[in-house]
């Protein structure tokens, strides 16, 4: 489980994250989960010692984080043996440093444009803060205590704080249950690190933060306790905002979705299956409702904006809210979108806001699949004809292209076979141009999983790997030229993502040891370490 | 007011004194626990039914008819386990026939001979006399506890007893038998005498009283004592005994042949009235303690929780039946008037239970008796509801802190162990949980607890709530201290089970005894956090 759960953690990290309906979880990380690691995770769990258990390399296996990767580095912890390691480039080098952190290290995140890596141990319920300065510099590491049962982290954009909480749905059986409304607020600041205790809202779910890291939200059953950062100075109570209208109800574990804009002042809120959303300002705890005429299936926020775009699958609507401007009653305040010559249900943004890619997740809908394109900025929509029904899609950093992740129909494709039979049998991805509407339909040898994309947008490389299917690949797309390029590896692959300071690409492999790869972008040059934690040879 | 053993009058007295000893009656196992919580045929169907509803909220009291559920649950007090007075804890050991006693400030132990098998230890917070019941010898031993020196003496006492309280003012003690609290194998005493020792004096007089004592019970000032038995309360005037007298009663009820086994009966503070509440009277019963006088107030449903207020002029009733807290002027009711009665309708809440803030500001309502998930703030002077709070689970018990700003919910476990990972409603509900209500905004703390919560103890100031946790099975031996101001917890390992817990008032220092042949006791600093443990002190101590 835990790698499982460190995979959705580095996607996320990697600013690539698929947009997928609830039913493509299992797009995260494809064939990434090796049994016989998972005994041995478990074992070294249950010892709960991390540092200082003897490993004999060529017997024993590790259980490491999923890398995590900082302005120039990779950063991978030693779940086993309570060491961090960091990977670096130099020239033709491959340099590893380790250094010591606390019991079980399971989740690590790094400081956005920084060399810094945050280490939740949850061993010791202990965060370590780990900065690494130039190549050869010995590692600094401090730790604080935090809540017991610790199992999620979430640092803020400014990489001044680091949250730390137990998700239950992130626990096992065995696992100790952490504290249900608390987290630790954990300064990073250097020579001031230190950790205090938030009580919020029971069942905490996630822990975002407003752009300007002012304010900390932390989403729970019982609504949102905004945090502010500024003034924090020990521990505090800070009692949630009611989002549901009524503070007396309060649906643990019920199916709802919280999203925060990113100037703190607005939640948006998606409950289960009502046909509404609720708006919640942040600072009043006022909630007001908005109808719609079915259960949201989408809704995202339009980043920078008090905007939110929501989609009803149910009537192919999709409607564009400017919530600010809705709740003191501007009659222009919706734009609904209508002419689609397709289904809709899900709709992806590109991080500027200005684009929207909207599809249709389902495969049974007897229609052709289309994609459509929505610019926010004047209303234009365009749609296009896809070969594929589209699970899952994702604007490139450039804004330029999209990858439309496909579905498959059940059965092999057959050389000689009609072709759309090929098509409707293979697993592919589409490179979609949103200025041409040109595409490339990339065929490929299993389920594309990761998708890391180089810093300007122009590379894409798509995890491609099925141990059942001896599949063990990363699709590299130039997405300039569509121009594509397999990378084969000996060992199945199991995370990629981009070094953004070092124009390097990484991709780590399932091996006993720990095996890691380096994709030169620039040259394509690929280099291999095996072993690294354990000081091993560079191959 | 001081209550006795096995009854829940027993939570308030600790209220009272500021020491703010919370208790719960803890089984021997799960299944004890549980028949404790919905007594004999207990409604499990209705627990069940609740794990799976998530926030029951009132609705689950829809459609029960008031008669048909249980009485609601109070806890209770074991005077056996150590207490403070005012800067020493005494600690008794049978084993070794001695009491010792610990200075909170040096935390020096001085053991202490007293009689053969002594269990209980009474003090009072406002000054350095304990006085032990020394059960093998049917003796109590007075100890006048000073920095230089202490003097025990000691006092012959009618056989048999295996209750003891210390009246407020700590000037007089009462000892007992209370069959309520034998077990099988332990001499039966006296049903209907108790022994009234001047603890000045050492003087011990036999008081001959009513039949089968159910509790004793104090005005303040420590001047009067009660003695409750099963058709009456006797009046004990303490300072003007000087010799064995039987003393009449003055009867609860109408008629005194009938008895009730079901019954309330409280004492104020000032010793005036006693109020008598039942399952079978829609009303309670008014006893004028100083003339006899009695009188029946009506109400719409018989009270589930009775409490005195205002310096004994007024009566608070829980009316759980009709939804409504009433307030019973004293004075009017004994003098006949129709005008002594005051409604206050709490809606959204079941007030089956009160519990008062210290100054007698807001009563805290809730349901023992159903899972309600709620409490309802009152104000008892306006009538207003102030706040209605929603909490996780199934209430056991609520105690307001003496600053009246913070309440503690103790919740009831579901059947089952909680897994991590499985549905947080799961989780929730089968865990072992408090919580902590923010009088004031309303925001509620839920803290899962791997066992039981034992005893909980407020610190003077009112700033920090300290909850035992124990059980060796499962290896849990610690105190979790809660910062009632910011709401932050904290783990305090013990390396025995505790076993007790309360406050010195001249230090503020909280102690937690804990389960040892030795003795071991923790002492915690609220102020500077700091963490001192004693052990061995019933062989020979030493400060770790």
């Amino acid at each position: 489980m835990t790698r499982r759960l460190l995979a959705m953690a580095a996607s996320a990290v990697l600013g690539a994250t698929l947009g997928c309906d609830a039913g493509l979880s299992s797009l995260d990380a494809p064939g990434a989960l090796d049994e016989g690691r998972d005994d041995t995770g478990a074992d070294a769990g249950g010892g709960g010692g991390g540092g200082g258990v003897d490993i004999d390399p060529d017997t024993e296996q590790q259980l490491l984080t999923d890398p995590t990767a900082s302005l120039n580095y990779v950063f991978i912890a030693n779940t086993s043996r309570g060491t961090i390691a960091r990977v670096a480039i130099s020239g033709d080098a491959i340099l590893i440093d380790t250094a010591r952190v606390g019991a079980l290290p399971t989740e690590v995140a790094t400081v956005p444009g920084a060399d810094t890596a945050v280490v939740l141990n949850r061993g010791s319920d202990t965060v370590s803060v780990v900065r690494a300065g130039a190549i050869g510099e010995e590692l600094d590491v401090t730790s604080v205590d935090v809540v017991v049962g610790a199992n999620q982290l979430a640092i803020s954009p400014d990489g001044a704080w680091a949250f730390v909480w137990y998700d239950n749905r992130r626990a096992e059986a065995g696992d100790i249950t952490g504290p249900l409304s608390e987290v630790s607020a954990v300064r990073l600041a250097e020579g001031d690190e230190v950790a205090w205790q938030i009580s919020v809202g029971i069942n905490v779910r996630d822990v975002v933060f407003d752009d300007a890291a002012a304010t900390a939200f932390v989403i729970t059953d019982d609504g949102v306790s905004p945090v502010p950062l500024d003034g924090l100075r020990g521990d505090e109570f800070v009692p949630p905002i009611d989002v549901d209208g009524d503070p007396l109800v309060t649906a643990v574990g019920g199916d709802r979705e919280v999203l925060v804009t990113d100037d703190g002042s607005l939640a948006v809120v998606r409950d289960g299956t009502q046909p509404l959303l609720r708006f919640v300002a942040l600072d009043t705890g006022e909630v007001t409702e908005f109808a719609l005429d079915g259960a949201p299936s989408d809704v995202d926020l339009v980043p920078g904006t008090s905007d939110v775009l929501v989609t009803v699958r149910e009537t192919g609507v999709v409607e564009l809210v400017d919530v600010e401007a809705w709740r003191a009653g501007s009659p222009d305040a919706t734009r609904t979108f209508t002419d689609f010559p397709h289904p809709v249900g899900r709709t992806v943004l590109s991080a500027d806001g200005d684009t929207a890619v909207v599809f249709s997740g389902a495969s049974d809908t007897g229609e052709a699949p289309f994609v459509s394109i929505l610019s926010l900025d004047d209303d234009g929509l365009r749609s296009w004809n896809v070969r594929k029904t589209v699970a899952a899609a994702v604007v490139s950093p450039a804004l330029t292209h999209a990858l439309l992740v496909h579905t498959k129909e059940p059965g092999d494709p057959v050389a000689g076979a009609p072709e759309d039979e090929i098509i409707a049998r293979s697993f592919a991805y589409t490179a979609f141009s949103l200025g041409s509407g040109l595409t490339k339909l990339v065929r490929v040898d299993a389920r594309p999983g990761e998708i890391a994309f180089t810093d300007d947008g122009r590379h894409a490389f798509v995890l491609v790997a099925d141990e059942a299917r001896a599949v063990q690949e990363v699709s590299w797309i130039d997405l300039d030229t569509f121009q594509t390029r397999t990378l084969d590896f000996d060992r199945l692959p199991e995370h990629v993502g981009a070094v953004p300071g070092a124009g390097y690409v990484y991709v780590s492999q399932v091996h006993t040891l720990g095996r890691i790869a380096f994709i030169d972008v620039a040259t394509g040059d690929v280099r291999e370490i095996t072993g690294f934690e354990l000081n091993g040879l560079i191959e | 007011m001081h209550g006795h053993p096995g009854t829940w009058h027993s939570y308030r007295l600790g209220a009272a004194l500021a020491l703010l000893v919370g208790v719960i009656a803890c089984g021997a196992d799960d299944a004890g626990a549980e028949g404790d919580w919905f007594g004999s045929g207990g409604n499990e169907g209705d627990r069940a039914g609740g794990a799976d509803t998530g926030n029951a909220g009132a609705d689950a009291s829809a459609g029960m008819d008031d008669a048909s559920l249980p009485p609601e649950e109070e806890e209770d007090l074991d005077l056996s386990l150590p207490t403070a007075s005012e800067r020493y804890v005494f600690v008794a050991s049978r084993a070794t026939n001695t009491v010792a006693r610990i200075d909170s400030v040096t935390l020096a132990v001085t053991p202490i001979r007293v009689g053969r098998e002594p269990t209980v230890v009474q003090t009072t917070p406002a000054g350095d006399v304990a006085v032990v019941l020394n059960q093998g010898a049917d003796t109590v031993s007075i100890i006048h506890a000073g920095p230089d020196e202490d003097r025990v003496d000691t006092a012959d006492i009618i056989p048999g007893c295996n209750a003891l309280l210390m009246s407020p003012s700590g000037t007089h003690a009462v000892a007992w038998y209370d069959n309520g609290a034998a077990e099988a194998g332990d001499r039966i005493g006296s049903l209907q005498e108790v022994a009234v020792i001047d603890l000045e004096t050492s003087d011990a007089w036999e008081v001959t009283v009513g039949f089968n004592i159910r509790g004793v019970q104090f005005d303040e000032a420590g001047e009067r004592g009660f003695v409750v038995t099963e058709s009456g309360v006797t009046v004990l005037p303490l300072r003007e005994l000087d010799d064995d007298i039987a003393l009449p009663e003055l009867p609860l009820g109408d008629d005194p042949l009938v008895l009730v086994d079901d019954r309330e009966v409280r004492v104020g503070p000032a010793g005036r009235y006693a109020v008598v509440r039942s399952a079978e009277l829609a009303g309670l019963r008014v006893l004028d303690l100083e003339d006899g006088a009695a009188a029946t107030v009506l109400l719409s449903d018989p009270p589930t929780d009775i409490d005195l207020i205002a310096g004994d002029t007024t009566a608070v009733a829980a009316l759980r039946g009709s939804g409504q807290i009433a307030l019973i002027d004293l004075d009017a009711s004994v003098a006949g008037s129709l005008d002594a009665v005051r409604t206050i309708d709490v809606d959204g809440v079941t007030p089956g239970v009160l519990s008062l803030t210290e100054d007698e500001r807001l009563a805290l309502a809730y349901t023992t008796a159903f899972d309600e998930r709620r409490v309802a703030a009152v104000e008892l002077s306006t009538g207003r509801v102030s706040r209605v709070v929603s909490v996780a689970k199934t209430i056991r018990l609520v105690a307001a802190s003496p600053t009246a700003s913070r309440a503690l919910v103790v919740h009831q476990a579901g059947v089952g162990e909680p897994v991590a990972g499985e549905s947080i409603a799961s989780v929730i509900e089968r865990s072992e949980a408090i919580s902590i209500i923010d009088l004031t905004t309303g925001y509620t703390k839920l803290m899962l607890l791997p066992v039981e919560p034992g005893r909980f103890a407020f610190s003077a100031d009112g700033g920090s709530v300290f909850v035992m946790l124990g059980h060796a099975a499962r290896d849990v031996r610690q105190v979790e201290w809660i910062d009632l101001q910011t709401f932050a917890r904290r783990t305090i390992q013990l390396d025995a089970e505790p076993e007790t817990i309360g406050v010195v008032r001249a230090t503020g220092r909280v102690f937690v005894s804990q389960v040892s042949e030795q003795g071991r006791i923790t002492f915690i600093d609220p102020a500077d956090g700091s963490v001192q443990h004693i052990t061995g002190f019933q062989l020979n101590t030493y400060i770790e």
